[in-house]
């Protein structure tokens, strides 16, 4: 049985502390942490994670033009993207380029661990 | 405002503050820096991000004044970037001072956190942080600033009007739409899942533990399945704004999974067997999650007794907790599920390979294909109006292949849509082990029950209405069929009750079956109730046959329990359960021996949307017979119809049958004596037969039923109208009502 890969994208070490708690509780594996957008897109081919959980705000690249990237790599590539009170018209945009998962700030380790298990289910409903 | 709270995640927030350390660093050169750059786009995404990492950071530890803080600046950040504004230096000098607040604001509780550390402290640590009047201060200071800024915008004649309110209003809209859009999505996504994990635990898991107590793999099920439904309200719950009406009910409901949760890791870590005393609990607790669902769902709130079931579920837990205290190593394991929730997703993702789409829609395109149905049999209709009419066989036959292209594929279109409206009759069948254990359990009767043919299909709209007659005649299979134990012994039969629940397909129609071995219907006490009550004459009951004395029991009004029991039967059943089950086109019949059971027998059509008929005529109108009423069309000749008391009666195959004409039952005209041989549609509707006479068979077809509305929704004997190819509207026959109608006829 394989495990969940999970990359984490995100500027705030913090951040990548909470995901990766809940994610290792439930057996997932952390196969890439990236600090900013530009990382991300860089790790993405090599690491290749189930599941990407995206920040908006970062340094070098936002998470917006990191995901525009990562789908052009590889249209099928599952991102949550975490946003911020404020975020709403990057929301906005990201789902015109088919991204279908939000997570608002703050949430708790359990709901992204919910939200990753919404995602694998619907993966293999393709 | 409050100016103190708890901290709890110490680690974390240490975390946080590095993290805004380093983003504050800097800012202040930055932000001088924007005096003169103020187009600089790329300096003010930095700064712009850097607020925008605190404000996201604070949220997560709860730290809110630091979270309004950046958001007030983030927001005049915001409008530099739009170029709503143009940067003053009273703009940057409010701006320093806010992130001076924020600074001084972040390293006096990482001062807190120090001292904490020094003193060796454990757990939560309590915050103060007064200073909420220079905090107004600063926060006012912004706002005026900006506001100035504004103005000076519109002195300078730009066509913009308050550029930057007009801004917060759309903000502000935006927001508000998108969370109550978010709210709507994570109820109906909160309602659906947690819906699916009460009957599963209800349905299945809780029966299997009801057989085996030990049932480890059942245990862990079912926490992981109360476990998801916390999860799911903890989103939906972060969602919803607190003034919303049930928002104390999700509350309620929150806590009482999160305790029955604990109840549960509690059973699984010390291997406590799953008693009848738990599962009743269970059970109390499901019945408690529905109620609150159902109020959610409705947006009404009312009392659910959340206290007593939470004080149920607590004194069990220290109840378990005092008892097996000596095992304590083992209620250390850890909580979660680890590894083995992988597997479990996995092996969900296999069965659930499917999207959910809208009833509405299907319906709607179902609607669209009945319509196509009709278009397509105009079609035939032209082909042979060309041919007969207009003498243009050549294009006639051409006309006929294409007609015959489009028919082929709408069969495969209506095939189809059909088969994603079908759904495995186990949704409803699941429900029915409660109803028995229920009933179990209140009349201490023993019984299982044997379900077959869980997977057999069956459309949507019919599950739905069949489920409420399904329910109600398991109850009297269970209550009234079913002896107890003391009296089912000296009969030599086992000591536990079966009721067998079987469904399968037959000749394009589903069955479903309802078996017992419990005392049956005694057809002599039947016949004795109903000349009592005055249902028929004595001697009407002695004229009927066996089949008929037993299906008195379908009369409104009609109960034979003995008692009215709290389960069942206040003598407003089985006329409902026949009048439902027949608004769906099927049919019931029951099959009954004493001391041996009954064995009721529903039969159903596939589908609701299309139907098949037979075309007749009679006195010159056209009607439709439903094909699922008809046993077979016979020639009757007319020296075989013999007449007794002003009723016609024919021999057929040894069976002696009843005969009217359709003409004389819908009062269209008489019987016509001229004619040897006579067409006859045999109808039935379960329990007997009819011969009814017509002047002409015409064609079998598909038809779509339309209901008709108003005045002519409750004429005797008709049950909709069609549509033909040609146009014409004919009436759809009620084979049932016909029955009635011929036997009340003299």
């Amino acid at each position: 049985m394989k495990g969940v890969k999970l990359m984490i994208v995100d500027d705030s070490p913090a951040i990548h502390v909470i995901i990766e708690r809940a994610a290792i509780a439930n057996g997932y594996e952390v196969c890439a942490h990236a600090k900013n957008g530009d990382e991300a897109v860089k790790m993405y081919e090599s690491t290749r994670p189930d599941i990407i959980t995206m920040d908006i705000t970062m340094p070098v690249k936002d998470g917006l033009t990191a995901s525009k990237e990562i789908l052009a790599q590889n249209s099928c590539a599952k991102i949550l993207m975490l946003s911020a009170m404020g975020d709403e018209e990057i929301v906005k945009e990201a789902r015109d380029i088919g991204i279908t998962h939000f997570m608002k700030k703050p949430f708790k380790g359990e709901d992204i661990v919910n939200a990753i298990n919404n995602m694998i289910l619907e993966e293999t409903g393709d | 405002m409050s100016s103190g709270f708890y901290l709890d995640d110490i680690d974390l927030t240490k975390m946080f503050i590095d993290e805004w350390t380093e983003c504050l660093e800097g800012l202040e050169k930055e932000i001088l820096k924007l005096e003169v750059h103020s187009d600089d786009i790329e300096l003010l995404n930095d700064i712009f991000r850097r607020v925008h990492s605190i404000k996201g950071g604070s949220s997560f530890v709860g730290l809110s004044g630091i979270t309004r803080l950046s958001h007030e600046i983030e927001f005049t950040l915001d409008a530099i970037r739009k170029k709503k504004v143009s940067v003053n230096l009273e703009l940057i000098d409010s701006l320093l001072q806010a992130v001076d607040f924020l600074n001084s604001y972040i390293s006096h509780i990482y001062n807190k956190l120090k001292e904490y550390d020094s003193s060796g402290g454990n757990g939560a640590i309590y915050i103060e942080f007064g200073d909420e009047q220079r905090e107004n201060s600063v926060l006012e200071g912004l706002k005026k600033a900006l506001e100035k800024c504004e103005n000076n915008e519109k002195e300078d004649g730009k066509e913009r009007e308050k550029p930057g309110q007009e801004d917060a209003e759309l903000d502000v809209l935006q927001t508000e739409e998108f969370k109550s859009k978010l709210a709507e999505e994570m109820k109906e996504q909160f309602l659906l899942e947690s819906t699916e994990h009460v009957e599963r635990i209800e349905n299945q898991l809780l029966i299997q533990l009801e057989n085996n107590g030990d049932d480890k793999d059942a245990i862990h099920e079912m926490f992981r399945s109360i476990h998801s439904i916390k999860g799911g309200i903890g989103i939906y719950l972060a969602t919803i704004p607190h003034q919303c009406p049930y928002y104390t009910t999700l509350k309620e409901f929150s806590e009482v999974v999160h305790t029955f949760e604990s109840l549960l890791a509690l059973v699984r870590d010390k291997g406590v067997t799953f008693d009848k005393k738990l599962i009743d609990l269970s059970f109390e607790v499901m019945d408690y999650l529905k109620i609150s669902m159902n109020a959610v769902a409705s947006e009404e709130c009312h009392d659910s007794p959340t206290a007593d079931i939470l004080d149920k579920v607590e004194r069990y837990i220290s109840n378990l907790q005092s008892v097996s205290g000596n095992s304590t190593e083992s209620s250390a394991k850890p909580v979660r599920p680890g590894p083995a929730k992988i597997a479990d997703i996995q092996q969900k993702s296999n069965i659930m390979q499917s999207i959910r789409v809208s009833q509405e829609k299907l319906d709607k395109m179902m609607n669209m294909i009945s319509e196509l149905l009709i278009a397509k049999n105009a079609f035939m209709h032209i082909a042979s109006r060309l041919n007969l009419e207009y003498n243009l066989p050549e294009m006639s036959k051409e006309v006929k292949e294409v007609g015959a292209y489009i028919n082929r594929i709408s069969d495969d279109l209506q095939n189809a849509i059909m088969s994603i409206r079908m759904v495995e009759i186990k949704t409803i069948f699941q429900r029915m082990p409660r109803v028995v254990r229920d009933i179990s359990q209140s009349t201490g009767k023993k019984m299982e029950l044997i379900m077959e043919g869980e997977d057999t299909e069956i459309d949507k709209t019919i599950i739905e209405q069949i489920s409420d007659p399904l329910v109600h005649l398991i109850r009297n299979a269970a209550d009234h069929g079913i002896e107890a134990p003391e009296e089912r012994l000296p009969k030599g039969k086992a000591e536990t009750g079966r009721i067998v629940l079987r469904a399968y397909n037959k000749n394009k129609h589903v069955y479903i079956e309802i078996e017992d071995d419990g005392k049956g219907i005694d057809a002599e006490s039947l016949k004795k109730k109903a000349v009592e009550k005055g249902f028929i004459t004595e001697t009407e009951a002695e004229r009927m046959s066996r089949s008929q004395l037993i299906n008195l029991i379908f009369l409104p009004g009609f109960s034979t329990a003995k008692q009215i029991t709290e389960v069942s039967g206040r003598g407003v059943g089985m006329d409902i359960v026949k009048s439902n089950i027949e608004k769906i086109n099927g049919n019931i019949t029951i099959e009954s021996a004493v001391d041996k059971g009954t064995k009721m027998i529903i039969q159903l059509p596939l589908t609701l949307a299309v139907s098949r008929g037979l075309t007749v005529e009679a006195s010159g109108e056209t009607y439709i017979f439903p094909l699922e009423y008809i046993v077979e069309t016979v020639k009757i000749s007319r020296n075989n119809i013999h007449r007794f008391n002003e009723k016609y009666f024919t021999h057929l195959r040894g069976d002696v049958i009843g005969v009217e004409w359709l003409s004389r039952i819908f009062l269209t005209g008489e019987r016509d004596n001229e004619k040897e041989e006579l067409n006859a549609v045999i109808i039935s509707n379960g329990a007997e037969k009819y011969a009814i006479i017509v002047d002409k068979l015409k064609s079998e077809q598909e038809f779509v039923v339309k209901t008709l509305d108003g005045h002519l929704a409750s004429i005797p004997g008709i049950s909709g109208s069609t549509l033909l190819g040609n146009g014409r509207v004919v009436l759809i026959v009620n084979p049932a009502d016909i029955i009635q109608l011929a036997q009340e006829k003299l």
